[in-house]
């Protein structure tokens, strides 16, 4: 009766210990593990603290991050990369205007004032100031 | 735009892979602007609104929303964050796709973004990151509707002299120019039948007298198509039916046949934008397979 006990408890106990121990992980697991298999090309004023600033972060999640210039940007640069993000430091107003057309199809993410203006010269709703 | 979010639905996927985005929340009264811009055609705008802060820079200022009005007209736009802002109406968007192009408003580099805020960065790129090829099925050809009431409302402080025959001369009649609540209340009672074509420039927004008097109370639902492609059997109505549909269609079918065709292969693929140019447009097909 006793050793019937004895192992009950002990179960109980063990039951406990890995539920407390499985949200423990839980809370400390982080929640995404891996570097993103995605290759970056940050477009930007690229001497910049700015770029500085995106490019490291960039780098700690993204498997390629590669630096261009804005003033300079073709097209067929984004062609090795899978996501093209196009950002300038300093006052938007004054960046450089990068062309780009409407036959463009490859992934972007315009970032601020300088976005808004890409965004407004391809007539989408995303420049509609 | 500075450097806040309003809370909306957090189950898109950019909120949620591969980071979860879990931001912290507070609740601010709202901004001025939001009511001196607030459309009566627009819900209430509340005396709390829960919002979070995408990154911490501390300026009301920087960044940059897009306009809310006809945003989500089109299958390939979607207003992803509403940015909080001082200048612009409740509902203008932070941050925003459409098409291949995700628009991130707000000014902040990465070391001064919040950890919400970091994430939805790169949840955002990765999302972006699958829609290669998904160019945007609408440009800029229309002035949505809202901005009928928009204008409308400031008619009386812009002293430029082509600003009222620009955007409402072809409608109203010049004793409109100083009634601000006259120029909108038409414009509210008739919002459903507002066009705006940058193809046809005279005047600007118009309400479209003939479809109402067909009969047909709106000019962007299904229905309206339905209805109109109907009417090009009645003998009487036929030739103002094919005016109308002409006006929101790119499409010339010769018999009332090919469009009813049209229209059944089309039904669910079919949407209407103001911002595109008042026009009824159909989704190619696999377009919106990836999303």
């Amino acid at each position: 009766m006793k050793r019937s006990f004895f192992l009950h408890c002990l179960a109980l106990w063990l039951f406990l210990i890995i539920v407390i121990i499985g949200s423990c992980k839980r809370e400390t697991e982080p929640e995404s593990p891996t570097k993103t298999d995605l290759r970056i090309l940050y477009i930007s004023n690229p001497q910049s603290a700015r770029a500085k600033d995106f490019f490291d972060f960039l780098s700690k999640h993204f498997a390629a991050v590669q630096k261009g210039d804005l003033k300079t940007f073709r097209e067929t640069d984004s062609k090795d990369f899978d996501v093209t993000i196009f950002d300038y430091d300093g006052d938007g107003f004054e960046s450089p205007r990068v062309r780009i057309s409407r036959d463009f199809s490859r992934p972007v993410v315009t970032v601020g004032v300088t976005g808004a203006f890409i965004c407004d010269n391809l007539s989408l709703k995303t420049g509609y100031l | 735009m500075g450097d806040g979010a309003h809370v909306g639905p957090m189950t898109h996927v950019v909120f949620n892979k591969p980071y979860k985005v879990r931001p912290e929340t507070e609740f601010i009264k709202p901004p001025d602007n939001y009511y001196g811009r607030h459309l009566p055609v627009e819900p209430k705008i509340p005396d709390k609104m829960e919002i979070w802060y995408v990154q911490r820079t501390d300026k009301g200022y920087g960044g940059v929303v897009s306009r809310a009005y006809g945003f989500e007209d089109s299958p390939d736009a979607e207003a992803l964050v509403l940015g909080l802002n001082r200048g612009k109406e409740y509902g203008a968007v932070g941050i925003g796709r459409q098409g291949n192009f995700l628009q991130w408003g707000y000014s902040a580099p990465p070391s001064q973004m919040t950890d919400a805020g970091k994430k939805l960065f790169i949840n955002c790129i990765c999302y972006i990151a699958q829609l290669e090829g998904k160019s945007p099925l609408v440009r800029r050809q229309g002035s949505p509707r809202e901005d009928a009431l928009r204008l409308g409302a400031v008619v009386n402080r812009i002293k430029s002299e082509d600003f009222f025959s620009n955007n409402f001369g072809a409608e109203l009649p010049d004793d409109y120019k100083n009634d601000p609540n006259k120029v909108t209340q038409y414009y509210v009672e008739n919002f459903e039948l507002i066009y705006r074509q940058f193809s046809n420039h005279e005047g600007g927004f118009r309400v479209d007298n003939e479809l109402k008097d067909l009969g047909i109370p709106t000019n962007r639902k299904i229905s309206t198509l339905e209805r109109l492609i109907e009417l090009l059997d009645d003998q009487e109505k036929s030739e103002t039916a094919e005016i109308v549909l002409k006006r929101y269609t790119d499409f010339a079918f010769e018999t009332s046949d090919q469009w009813r065709q049209w229209l059944d292969q089309n039904r669910d693929s079919i949407f209407f934008s103001d911002f595109g140019g008042y026009k009824f447009f159909v989704v190619p097909e696999g377009y919106l397979k990836n999303k």
